[in-house]
C-alpha cells in the first residue's frame, strides 16, 4: 500500500473549502492534509483544524514543513508565480498551483527554468483538461484540430457564492469590490481579469486546437456588465468567440463549441465549485452524435489523482512547456483584449 | 428551384380548406433576380404571393405596385410559428442595455449575404428593426456582426457554415436574474422551435408548435387575404429595409478590408 501523500495549501479561501478539501476527501488516503496557510490567522486555524492539519500565517512555515509534500496554491493569481518557484526550491515532490500559473510572461520563464532545475513536477488545477468528459471526446475527435474553423466558449454563471455553499460550509469570503467606473482603466482591468480569471479554464482547451497563436489578433473586446466579456480573436487561422456573463440568474450554462466543416464538438461543463461528475460531450457529424459522459468523476479529482500517479512514479510529470505556452497564450489575449477595450471610445466620448 | 421553394409548395397541400384553389398562390423564389420575377407574378393579379427566402437584392418597384396584392416574406427562422410568442418573451424583458445573441448556423453553401438578412429578419420579428449594422469579421466559414435595433437592444449576429448539424438559429437574452432563449430548427420541417424563459422562479418552456414555418408563412398569408389587408406590401417594405441594411454593412466591412 502506497503511503498517504502529505498537502500544504497556501491560501484558505472558497477554492481550497470548496473544491479541493471535499476533492481530497473523497479521494480517501491517497492524501492527508499537513497544513494549512493563510494571511488570516483565523482562518488558516479554521480550515486546518477541519483536516486536523497544522497552519500557519507565512508561506515560509508551510515549505519548511517537512509533512508537507505537495503544495497547492491557492492564493490570489498575483502570488502564484512566486510561490510555485518557491515550492520549487523547496524540494517538495510537486506543485499544484491553481490557474493561472503565472500573471506574466517573465513569471512564466522563470516557472520553466526553475522546474527545469529544479525537477519539480508542477501541475496547473485547469481541471477542464483533465475533465474526462472532455478527454473521452478528445480521444474521438480525429482531425478535428486540424479541420476546426470556428471555436466559441460561453459562460453563463450565478455568482460563485451558491456553488460554494453547497459543496462545503465556507468560513469567511472576500466582499466582491464596487468597481469605480469613472477610472478609465477599470474596464481593461476588468476584461484582463475575465481573461485571466474565467475564459482562462476553457483557453488551455481551445489552444489545443491551435496551430499556432502568435498571430493572434483580437477584433473586439468588450466587457459585459456586472461581470463578464465578450471577445471576438482569430488566431492560427480561426475565428473564437468568447463570452461570458456572471448574473443572479440560478442558472449555469457552460459551453464549448468546435466547428469544422464536417464535425461538431459541443462540450457541457458543471460550474466550478461544484461536484456534479464530467462535461458531456458530444460529437456530431451530419450521420451521428457521440455522446461522452456524464461521469461520475470530475476534472478536481483527475488532477489529484494524476498528481498522485506522478509522485509514485507511475505517470510522467505533465509537459511544463504546454503549461507555460498555456499560460503565455492566455496572456497574450488578456493584454489584447484589454488594450481592445481601452481603445474602444466610451459613449460619452464618442457622443 | 430551391429547398424551401419546394417544401413551402408542398405545405400548401396542408392547408385544403383554407386554400380551396391554390393555383392562385404565386411563389416566387427569393433567387438573385427575384425582384422581376415578383413584379411578374404582381402583375398577374393573384389571390396572394409567396417571397421564398429572398437574397437581399436592393429593389423598389415591387413597392410601387398595387397594395391590395398580399405578398407574405417566407423567411427561415422569421416565420416559425414560435416568434409570436417569442416577441412577447423578449420585448417584457428587453432594455437599451440588453445584449442579444443572434447566433444560426447554417449550411456551406448559404451565402453570408443571406444568412445575415434572415438573421435581421427574425430580430425584426422578434424585437424589432436592426437600424444599425457592423460587420466585425468574416471568413471562408464565419461571419461576427453587431447591431443595435430601433429600442437600442444590441444585437451580437454570429454565422457558422457546417455540415455536421442541421440548419438552426439560437437567440439568448440573458437578464440580470434570468434569460430568454429561442431555439429554432430549419423550417423545412414541422420540428418545434424551443422557447424556455428563465426566472427567479424556474425555467418555463412554452408550448411547443409542431407547425413548420412554411405553413406559418401561408397561414399569414390566409389570415391577411381573410382580414382584407390594405397593406399587402408590409412585408415587402421591412424586407427592404433589412436588405439595404446587409448590403451596407457588407459594403462597408469589403471597403475596410481593402483600404
Amino acid at each position: 500500500m502506497q503511503s498517504s501523500i502529505g498537502v500544504g495549501f497556501l491560501g484558505a479561501g472558497p477554492v481550497t473549502q470548496a473544491i479541493h478539501l471535499p476533492t481530497l476527501a473523497r479521494l480517501g488516503a491517497a492524501f492527508t492534509v499537513r497544513h494549512v496557510t493563510d494571511i488570516d490567522a483565523d482562518v488558516a486555524a479554521a480550515v486546518a483544524g477541519r483536516a486536523g492539519a497544522a497552519h500557519s500565517t507565512s508561506v515560509e512555515a508551510l515549505l519548511d514543513d517537512p509533512a508537507v509534500e505537495v503544495v497547492a496554491i491557492c492564493s490570489p493569481n498575483a502570488f502564484h508565480a512566486e510561490q510555485v518557484i518557491a515550492a520549487c526550491q523547496a524540494g517538495k515532490k510537486a506543485v499544484l498551483c491553481e490557474k493561472p500559473l503565472a500573471m506574466s510572461a517573465a513569471e512564466a520563464a522563470a516557472i520553466a527554468a526553475v522546474s527545469a532545475e529544479t525537477g519539480v513536477p508542477i501541475f496547473v488545477g485547469a481541471m477542464h483538461s483533465f475533465d474526462p468528459g472532455w478527454r473521452a471526446a478528445v480521444a474521438q475527435w480525429g482531425a478535428l484540430p486540424r479541420t476546426s474553423h470556428t471555436i466559441r466558449s460561453s459562460i453563463v454563471l450565478p455568482p460563485n457564492s451558491r456553488f460554494e455553499d453547497v459543496a462545503t460550509e465556507v468560513l469567511t469570503r472576500q466582499p466582491f469590490p464596487a468597481p469605480d467606473y469613472s477610472d478609465v482603466a477599470v474596464l481593461p482591468g476588468m476584461t484582463h481579469a475575465g481573461v485571466m480569471g474565467l475564459a482562462i479554464h476553457d483557453l488551455p482547451l481551445i489552444r489545443s486546437l491551435l496551430p499556432r497563436y502568435d498571430d493572434l489578433r483580437v477584433i473586439d473586446a468588450k466587457f459585459l456588465a456586472p461581470f463578464g466579456y465578450r471577445i471576438l480573436f482569430v488566431a492560427g487561422g480561426k475565428s473564437i468567440e468568447l463570452h461570458a456573463v456572471m448574473s443572479q440568474t440560478w442558472q449555469p450554462d457552460w459551453a464549448l463549441e468546435v466547428f469544422a466543416d464536417d464535425q461538431v464538438l459541443n462540450v457541457e461543463f458543471a460550474p466550478s465549485y461544484v461536484h456534479a461528475g464530467s462535461a458531456v460531450s458530444r460529437l456530431s457529424t451530419s450521420e451521428s452524435t457521440q455522446v461522452f459522459g456524464p461521469a461520475e468523476v470530475n476534472g478536481y479529482e483527475v488532477e489529484w489523482r494524476e498528481l498522485a500517479a506522478v509522485v509514485h512514479g507511475e505517470l510522467a510529470p505533465p509537459d511544463l512547456s504546454t503549461l507555460v505556452d498555456d499560460v503565455r497564450f492566455a496572456l497574450t489575449l488578456a493584454d489584447a483584449s484589454a488594450d481592445a477595450v481601452r481603445s474602444t471610445p466610451s459613449a460619452e466620448d464618442a457622443a | 428551384m430551391s429547398t424551401s421553394s419546394e417544401h413551402v409548395r408542398t405545405a400548401l397541400a396542408t392547408l385544403p380548406l383554407s386554400f380551396p384553389d391554390p393555383a392562385g398562390i404565386v411563389f416566387v423564389d427569393g433567387v438573385p433576380g427575384w425582384p422581376v420575377a415578383l413584379l411578374h407574378a404582381m402583375g398577374s393579379n393573384p389571390a396572394g404571393i409567396v417571397l421564398v427566402h429572398p437574397t437581399p437584392v436592393d429593389f423598389a418597384d415591387p413597392l410601387a405596385m398595387d397594395p391590395a396584392t398580399i405578398v407574405v416574406v417566407d423567411s427561415p427562422w422569421a416565420s416559425n410559428p414560435a416568434t409570436g410568442l417569442a416577441a412577447r418573451a423578449f420585448r417584457a424583458v428587453a432594455t437599451d442595455r440588453s445584449r442579444v445573441e443572434c447566433r444560426v448556423v447554417v449550411e456551406p453553401s448559404c451565402d453570408f449575404s443571406t444568412a445575415l438578412l434572415d438573421q435581421l429578419v427574425l430580430i425584426r420579428a422578434v424585437l424589432g428593426p436592426v437600424t444599425k449594422l457592423q460587420v466585425q469579421h468574416v471568413s471562408d466559414r464565419t461571419l461576427y456582426a453587431e447591431g443595435l435595433t430601433d429600442t437600442s437592444v444590441a444585437i451580437d449576429f454570429s454565422i457558422v457554415r457546417t455540415t455536421a448539424t442541421p440548419a438552426s438559429a439560437a437567440l439568448r437574452l440573458l437578464t440580470d436574474d434570468g434569460s430568454v432563449e429561442l431555439q429554432i430548427p430549419s423550417g423545412d420541417t414541422a420540428q418545434p422551435a424551443r422557447l424556455i424563459t428563465v426566472g427567479p422562479d424556474g425555467a418555463v418552456l412554452a408550448p411547443t408548435q409542431y407547425e413548420a414555418g412554411h405553413r406559418s408563412s401561408l397561414r399569414r398569408l390566409r389570415e391577411l387575404h381573410a382580414a382584407g389587408s390594405a397593406d399587402g406590401l408590409a412585408d415587402l417594405r421591412c424586407l427592404r429595409a433589412d436588405v439595404v441594411t446587409t448590403t451596407a454593412a457588407l459594403g462597408d466591412y469589403e471597403r475596410s478590408t481593402f483600404r
